[in-house]
């Protein structure tokens, strides 16, 4: 039904303002444990995630982290508005959550992410949509057997134009248009 | 009739206890296994979900659970019973009115909110405090649970004092005792099992207490002596995992045992106080 773009944020404060998809690998999997190794300050590293029952955790290990354990220390929180608050708050920190919780009056750094250093994307709604930003995941409605009757309209109205509509103004992106 | 009524209602709640008893218990035992009493126990890497190898190490999670409760009770016990003598011997009757149904308020409030007010504000004050790190830490969580353990403990400490016949203050008055030994010599030790009541409820409570620590703490299972770092308590580990593993798997199975190892170390708590406080009134005598 949607891409949930995810966001990289640190804190508004820390020097570093990109990352490559390794040095985020190398964060999370407890290699790199000071913000100089990847071009910040001589400070530890602190890192912030969802905890095993989220989507995003799963996805994070699989993508990311390539089926690695996270760090042991890895902090992990009960939801994204947490993070990004606790990340505003941690002058060292960094956190991944998804994009619509970076859009509305938060104080948090988003980082540009990508492949190489050369090729950093900033997670906007094109750069996700084009596969450029290299961060999103899926966004899946189950249901149990052939959707009918009140549940058939929901989803209807939901891949409709006006769902879709809605989904992008909380800052998901719709994948109707690509899709078909 | 009505006798019988009464009868039936507290079989059923010993039903009901011997029931999440077994409950847990067979349900904990299905780990072993596959997972060694000796990893569970002596292990310090939990990694119930990796891909690679999971790993169901508990002493990560002991240690969270304990350093948590501990800085806890350190605050909570000589401050709830401060406030108990002060509000039950000292303070004037009309401020005792307004004391009491103050702090029983407190007592009400629901943990998600004391949790947020740690995720948010006190994990601010305590960084700028100490300039550390780590926000979400041991310190913020035991200081959250001191926060919510001290009412119970006043409310039941209070009662207990209060329920010292006037006549020994009376007669520790007449012997030319002061207020403070009257307090200290007389009333503390002759409701001290009514005090041992309090501080164990809010023992009980505090290594129970689940939403508060799992905002507070930042939920990192690993053990590093500094109660500026971040830990990890046996609750919030069962509250994190359970809904996410598969009903009948070894990770549900590992999640009961934890929760049957927790039992056990409440069990064992209460069971030495008790011990303790047996010894405590025969020496008093």
């Amino acid at each position: 039904m949607g891409l949930d773009g995810i966001s990289i944020v640190v804190h508004p404060n820390n020097p570093a303002s990109t990352l490559t998809l390794s040095q985020l690998e190398l964060i999370y999997n407890g290699t790199y444990t000071n913000w100089n190794q990847v071009g910040g300050n001589d400070a530890t590293i602190v890192t912030y995630g969802r905890q095993s029952t989220s989507g995003t955790y799963d996805y994070f290990r699989e993508h990311i982290l390539h089926n690695a354990n996270f760090r042991a220390d890895n902090r992990e929180l009960a939801g994204n508005a947490e993070i990004v608050q606790t990340v505003e708050g941690d002058a060292n920190g960094i956190g991944y959550v998804g994009v619509a919780y970076t859009k509305q009056g938060v104080n948090v750094k988003v980082l540009k992410i990508g492949a190489t250093t050369n090729e950093v994307y900033e997670p906007t709604i094109a750069n996700i949509k084009s596969t450029t930003y290299p961060i999103a995941r899926k966004l899946y409605v189950y249901t149990n057997g052939n959707p009918i009757e009140t549940l058939g309209a929901y989803l209807s109205y939901i891949l409709g134009p006006s769902g879709q509509q809605i989904l992008e103004e909380a800052g998901y992106i719709s994948v109707v248009k690509l899709e078909k | 009739m009505v006798e019988k009524a009464f009868f039936v209602c507290a079989i059923i709640t010993i039903i009901i206890v011997v029931a999440i008893f077994i409950f847990l218990f067979g349900q904990g035992a299905l780990a072993f296994r596959e997972i060694s009493p000796i990893e569970f126990l002596t292990g310090t890497s939990w990694q119930p979900t990796s891909v690679i190898k999971p790993e169901f190490g508990t002493v990560p999670l002991l240690y969270g659970t304990l350093v948590v409760t501990a800085i806890a009770m350190a605050i909570s016990v000589p401050v709830g019973l401060m406030i108990a003598i002060y509000i039950a011997e000292v303070s004037p009757s009309k401020e005792k009115e307004l004391l009491k149904p103050f702090i029983e308020l407190l007592a009400g409030v629901p943990s998600v909110i004391f949790g947020f007010f740690a995720l948010v504000t006190l994990s601010t004050w305590i960084q700028q405090l100490t300039g550390t790190n780590s926000r979400l830490n041991a310190l913020n969580g035991a200081m959250i649970l001191a926060l919510m353990v001290i009412p119970t403990m006043v409310s039941l400490a209070e009662d207990a004092i209060t329920s010292v016949p006037k006549e020994y203050r009376e007669a520790a008055v007449a012997l030319g005792a002061t207020k403070w030994e009257t307090i200290r010599t007389v009333v503390l030790p002759s409701c001290s099992s009514g005090i041992l009541v309090a501080i164990l409820l809010g023992f009980g409570r505090a290594i129970g207490e689940t939403m508060a620590v799992l905002m507070a703490t930042g939920n990192a299972a690993i053990v590093n002596f500094n109660i500026l770092d971040s830990v990890r308590t046996i609750t919030a580990t069962i509250v994190i995992e359970t809904p996410e593993s598969a009903f009948g798997s070894l990770h549900y199975n590992a999640l009961f045992a934890l929760a049957a190892y927790l039992f056990v170390i409440t069990f064992a708590f209460n069971y030495l106080a008790g011990y303790v406080g047996k010894r405590l009134r025969r020496m008093g005598r």
